[in-house]
């Protein structure tokens, strides 16, 4: 067996600063180790596959040409998921000017075969895709990326009370998305609150 | 008559979807200590709501579809994401002075076609092998060269022509090759000492791109072990035999072009 790469054994931190430092070793293992999660953040944001991969790619290559303004202050993946989502934000601006598709495809590769799989996988990437952005950013931090209010609120450099209160109206407008039924279609664009919670 | 009770209100008003989603996060106590109540107070107002259940139920059911697995990469786009922003990194780093953004804007349809057409192909090749190696099909010249091939010494360094790897057999049989190569890996070849795949290139175009620097892409941090020629589907190939966290991938490119993947196979 050849032996284990000790890179591989290495924190994030640690990667990021040989990766800062011109170690351009420490920068691939240090994206490979995230690259499914960056995109994963962008293909939830995004909706699509395509848009997602152009997305991802410029999360990736923002994160190596500025690895160095890294500073270990925060969780390497606190400033990795900030960088991914500005990313497909922008992705998804660039998208708003151009023509798109009227109904999300089905990805053959996504996990599942059967065919209530498959309607998961449209409704999900329907339904995020007709809520307010802004919310959707926020309930893809918190229940893909799993990261906590605080940490959020860290990324999208907003109170920890407006982070609350976006998950919250994002669940909210998916739960009536994902409802029984009749498609509801764009019935649901609930608008923030003006005033919110500085915490 | 008496009319039925009037349901009492949310116990937030507007903000009751708010503190069910915190209550489900577990960040039920700030959005208390906002209002002056113990976390404890909240969640009871919250239990006293008969509408809470019902609400709670469908916040979870939003919270689980947003949990469900968003479609893997695979390792030859995942390869190629890496690669690429490295790559650009690294041409700024030696051209501070150009204002050229390199990144690539819509590559991505061909490549993902090119991968999608990839495992395509290798997903047939699974179903062809398994089927061969559970039939016991002994009369397919493919069977025969797999089971040949695998036990063949193994694979290192710039091997010459491999002949024709169209079959599922063979190109499994590399895999199998390599897999033995590991076991002897003392002397394990690097991306940089290994040659140039070469060895048919006379009957070969020239090609467009060096097969050491599309070798060299491939491989990102992994040791490249082999590289080979030999044809696929009738056309002249450069293969390349790739180890990295414990993977072992073998990609099968046009000699004329090493950006081209036809296919891969990964174990």
């Amino acid at each position: 067996m050849a032996p284990p790469d000790p890179l591989r054994a290495r924190d994030d931190t640690s990667l990021a600063q040989l990766a800062a430092g011109g170690d351009r070793a420490a920068l691939d293992v240090l994206l490979e180790r995230h690259v499914d999660r960056v995109h994963a953040i962008c293909r939830r944001i995004l909706g699509n596959r395509e848009d997602a991969l152009d997305a991802t790619q410029e999360a990736l290559i923002s994160v190596a040409r500025s690895i160095d303004r890294f500073d270990g202050r925060a969780a390497f993946t606190t400033w990795l998921y900030r960088v991914a989502s500005n990313a497909a934000l922008d992705e998804l601006r660039r998208r708003k000017r151009r023509p798109t598709p009227a109904a999300p495809l089905i990805d053959p590769a996504a996990p599942g075969t059967g065919p209530e799989a498959v309607g998961d996988r449209i409704d999900v990437d329907a339904a995020l895709a007709r809520i307010p952005e802004e919310f959707r950013v926020a309930v893809v931090l918190r229940d893909l990326c799993d990261l906590d209010y605080a940490q959020i609120a860290d990324v999208l450099d907003l109170p920890p009370g407006t982070v609350r209160s976006r998950i919250a109206r994002g669940r909210a407008a998916l739960a009536v998305q994902l409802a029984p039924g009749p498609a509801p279609g764009n019935r649901v664009e609930a608008p923030e609150r003006p005033t919110e919670h500085q915490s | 008559m008496n009319e039925p009770p009037m349901p009492p209100n949310p116990p937030f008003g507007d903000d009751t979807d708010e503190a069910l989603s915190a209550l489900l996060d577990g960040e039920l106590g700030a959005f208390a200590s906002e209002r002056d109540l113990t976390e404890a107070d909240a969640r009871a107002q919250l239990d006293g709501w008969p509408g809470s259940e019902v609400r709670l139920s469908e916040m979870e059911r939003a919270r689980a579809a947003l949990r469900t697995p968003v479609p893997e990469l695979d390792d030859l786009t995942r390869r190629r994401l890496v690669h690429a922003a490295t790559s650009a990194a690294s041409e700024r780093a030696t051209s501070t002075n150009t204002s050229t953004d390199s990144r690539p804007r819509r590559s991505w349809a061909a490549i993902v076609a090119v991968a999608a057409a990839g495992l395509l192909v290798v997903a047939g090749i699974g179903v062809a092998v398994s089927s061969l190696s559970g039939g016991g099909g002994g009369n397919d010249s493919s069977s025969r060269a797999g089971d040949a091939t695998s036990a063949d010494a193994p694979l290192r360094g710039d091997v010459g022509n491999l002949g024709d790897i169209t079959s599922p057999a063979a190109l499994r049989a590399l895999l199998d090759r390599r897999a033995s190569a590991e076991s002897d890996a003392a002397d394990s070849t690097t991306t940089s000492q290994l040659p140039a795949a070469s060895g048919q290139a006379d009957s070969l175009k020239r090609p467009i791109v060096d097969p050491a620097t599309c070798a060299q892409a491939l491989a990102g941090t992994g040791s490249l072990t082999f590289t080979g020629t030999g044809t696929y589907q009738g056309s002249p190939v450069t293969i390349f035999g790739i180890t990295e966290g414990g993977r072992t991938i073998v990609f099968v490119v046009s000699s004329t072009d090493c950006t081209k993947v036809l296919t891969s196979i990964s174990r």
